[in-house]
C-alpha cells in the first residue's frame, strides 16, 4: 500500500513539475563554414560567448545585431497611427480606418524586412539568418534557421533548459542540433 | 389533474425543443445582371431551386415569394439589393437569421458567373462570394454546390473554401502565437513538407497581440468578403471643402487627408492587393497567407487564407477544435490544432459533409 502511494506520489510530481516537451524539425542541415548572421537579444558578453561558439565550430559568422532587425514594436508605435486614424474620421468608421492601416501595415512591415533580407544576402553574403533565445531552468529556450537564398524556414527547436546547463551548453547543443551532427 | 397538467406540459417543452428549427433562413431572387431578358427567368429559378436543396435540413426557410407577401403587408418591397442599414431592418421584418440575395450574368458557352451575399442578422456579417458554373445539364450540381457553400456559410463555423491547399505550397503564418509556440506550430507544418517563408518566422518576438490579429477576422478581396457590417460604414462618404478662404497649409493638408482616407478605406482593396503582390514577391515565390488566431487556452482558432496567385480570399473557418486523432498524435494543444487546420487544406465548401449544428 505505502509503495503504490509511493509511486502514485512520485509520478504526479513527475507530471506536475515536468518541463516543458522539446519540439524540432530539420529540413536541411546548416554546415559548418557556411556563411551566417546570429540574431540574439541579450547583453554583449553573452553575444561574444554566443558567437564564439558558432566560430569555433567553423562558421563564418556576419556581424549583425538585432537591432538591425527591428521588431515591429521597435520601429514605431502602430498606436499612433490609432491617433491618427481617429483624427482624419470624424465622419467615417474610425475603428475601421484603424484596423484597415494596421493590416496595411503589416503587409508592408513584413515586405520590407525581407527586402532587408535580400540585401543582407546579396550585400553581405549571408546564406543563413539564425535566431536565438536563450531562457534559463524549466523555460525554452528556442532556436530557428533560415536560408536566405530560398527565403524559407528549414529549422525549429525548442529546448527545455535543464538545470545543469550552461549558456555554453545550451548553444553547443542548438549548433550540432541545426548542423545535424 | 396537476399531474396530468405538468405532464402535458412537459411534453409540450419537449416537443418544441425536438422539433423546432435551428434558424430562419431568406432567400431573395438573384438579379439578372445581363441585359438579356430572355434569362431573366433565371432569377426565380435558382432562389427557388435553392429553396429545394435546402429541404430536409432542420431550418425554417422562407422563400421569395412569402417574403414579398410578408413585405407587402407593409408596403414595402423585396429588392434585388441591399444597402447595409436596410440588410438589418429586412431581417428584422422577416424575421429570418439569415438572407441571401445576388446577381449573375450568362457567360459564353452556357456558363454562368454567380455573385452570392449572405446576411447574418445574429454576427451582422455580410459573405460575398462568386462562383462559375454551367447551366442546362449541369444547372442542378451547380445549385448543390452553391447549396452546400452556403449551409456552411450559415454553420457556427462561418465556414468557407474554394480550393484545397496542395502540398509543398509555401505559406505565410500571421498569427498571435509567442515566439517557442510558433516554433511548435512550424515544426507541424513543416513536418507535414510545406514551406514556411519569413513572414513572422524572422522575429525574436510576436509584436501582434491577440486583439490586434482580431482585425484580420474581416477581409475583402476582388471576388469575396467577410465584412462585419456596424464597423464597416462603407456607405458614408467624405466631402471634402475646398474654397479660395483655404491658405497654402490647409489646402495642403485637406489634400493629404483625402488621399489618406482613399488609400486606406475607399481603394483599400486595391491598395492592400498591391502590398500582398509586394509581400509575395519579395518573400519569393509564396503561395498562401494564413491568417491563424488562437484562443487564449490554445484550444480553439479561426483561419482566413489568402491566394497570392489571385489575391482572393480562399478560406475562412472559425471555431476550429482538434479531433480525437490530433490529440492522440501531440501534446501540445497548439501541435494538435496546427495537425487539424492542415487536414482542412484539403477540403473544400462543397466537398465536405455538412455539419449539422449541435445546439
Amino acid at each position: 500500500m505505502k509503495k503504490i502511494f509511493i509511486t502514485v506520489f512520485i509520478l504526479s510530481a513527475i507530471t506536475f513539475c515536468s518541463t516543458p516537451q522539446g519540439v524540432k524539425y530539420l529540413k536541411n542541415p546548416v554546415s559548418a563554414r557556411s556563411s551566417i548572421a546570429v540574431i540574439i537579444d541579450c547583453p554583449n558578453d553573452i553575444k561574444n560567448v554566443v558567437m564564439a561558439e558558432f566560430l569555433k565550430k567553423g562558421y563564418n559568422v556576419k556581424a549583425v545585431n538585432a537591432s538591425d532587425m527591428y521588431t515591429l514594436s521597435d520601429v514605431f508605435d502602430i498606436n499612433d497611427y490609432s491617433r491618427l486614424a481617429y483624427r482624419n474620421s470624424e465622419i467615417l468608421s474610425g475603428q475601421k480606418l484603424y484596423e484597415n492601416v494596421y493590416k496595411m501595415h503589416i503587409y508592408n512591415f513584413e515586405s520590407n524586412k525581407a527586402d532587408m533580407l535580400n540585401e543582407m544576402k546579396n550585400k553581405w553574403q549571408v546564406n543563413y539568418l539564425i535566431l536565438l533565445e536563450l531562457s534559463d531552468w524549466k523555460k525554452i529556450s528556442w532556436a530557428r534557421a533560415i536560408d536566405l537564398n530560398s527565403m524559407e524556414l528549414i529549422w525549429v527547436e525548442n529546448y527545455p533548459t535543464k538545470y545543469k546547463d550552461t549558456l555554453d551548453d545550451v548553444v553547443t547543443y542548438f549548433i550540432s542540433s541545426m548542423s545535424a551532427k | 389533474m396537476f399531474k396530468k397538467l405538468f405532464f402535458l406540459t412537459l411534453l409540450t417543452f419537449i416537443t418544441v425543443e425536438v422539433f423546432s428549427a435551428d434558424y430562419t433562413f431568406a432567400f431573395g431572387y438573384l438579379k439578372n445582371s445581363s441585359k438579356d431578358k430572355s434569362y431573366d427567368y433565371l432569377e426565380k429559378v435558382f432562389s427557388n431551386s435553392l429553396v429545394s436543396s435546402f429541404k430536409g435540413r432542420d431550418i425554417d426557410l422562407l422563400r421569395a415569394s412569402e417574403i414579398e407577401s410578408e413585405l407587402e403587408k407593409k408596403d414595402l418591397k423585396l429588392l434585388y439589393e441591399y444597402s447595409e442599414d436596410q440588410l438589418i431592418d429586412l431581417c428584422d421584418i422577416i424575421d429570418a437569421d439569415y438572407f441571401m440575395y445576388g446577381s449573375f450574368i450568362p457567360l459564353d458557352d452556357y456558363y454562368v458567373r454567380l455573385v452570392i451575399s449572405i446576411y447574418s442578422r445574429n454576427t451582422d456579417e455580410l459573405f460575398t462570394f462568386e462562383t462559375i458554373g454551367k447551366l442546362e445539364t449541369e444547372i442542378f450540381s451547380l445549385i448543390d454546390t452553391l447549396s452546400a457553400v452556403l449551409f456552411n456559410a450559415a454553420s457556427s463555423r462561418v465556414y468557407y473554401k474554394k480550393d484545397v491547399i496542395a502540398d509543398n505550397s509555401k505559406l505565410s503564418i500571421i498569427t498571435n502565437l509567442e515566439a517557442s509556440e510558433m516554433n511548435e506550430m512550424y515544426s507541424v507544418f513543416m513536418g507535414s513538407n510545406f514551406e514556411i517563408s519569413t513572414v513572422q518566422s524572422t522575429d525574436l518576438e510576436n509584436s501582434v497581440s491577440s486583439d490586434e490579429l482580431q482585425y484580420f477576422y474581416d477581409l475583402i478581396s476582388s471576388k469575396n468578403s467577410l465584412k462585419k457590417l456596424k464597423d464597416s460604414e462603407l456607405k458614408k462618404e467624405t466631402n471634402f471643402i475646398y474654397g479660395s478662404w483655404m491658405d497654402a497649409a490647409q489646402s495642403q493638408q485637406t489634400k493629404q487627408d483625402n488621399n489618406y482616407i482613399n488609400f486606406y478605406y475607399y481603394d483599400y482593396p486595391e491598395s492592400k492587393k498591391k502590398a500582398l503582390e509586394n509581400l509575395s514577391k519579395s518573400t519569393k515565390n509564396n503561395d498562401y497567407l494564413l491568417i491563424i488566431h488562437f484562443n487564449r487556452s490554445r484550444t480553439k482558432s479561426f483561419v482566413r487564407c489568402i491566394d497570392f496567385k489571385t489575391g482572393n480570399l480562399i478560406w475562412m473557418e472559425r471555431n476550429i477544435t482538434a479531433d480525437k486523432e490530433s490529440k492522440k498524435k501531440y501534446k501540445s494543444k497548439i501541435m494538435q490544432q496546427t495537425d487539424e487546420i492542415i487536414k482542412h487544406f484539403y477540403l473544400t465548401s462543397s466537398s465536405i459533409p455538412e455539419e449539422e449544428e449541435k445546439k
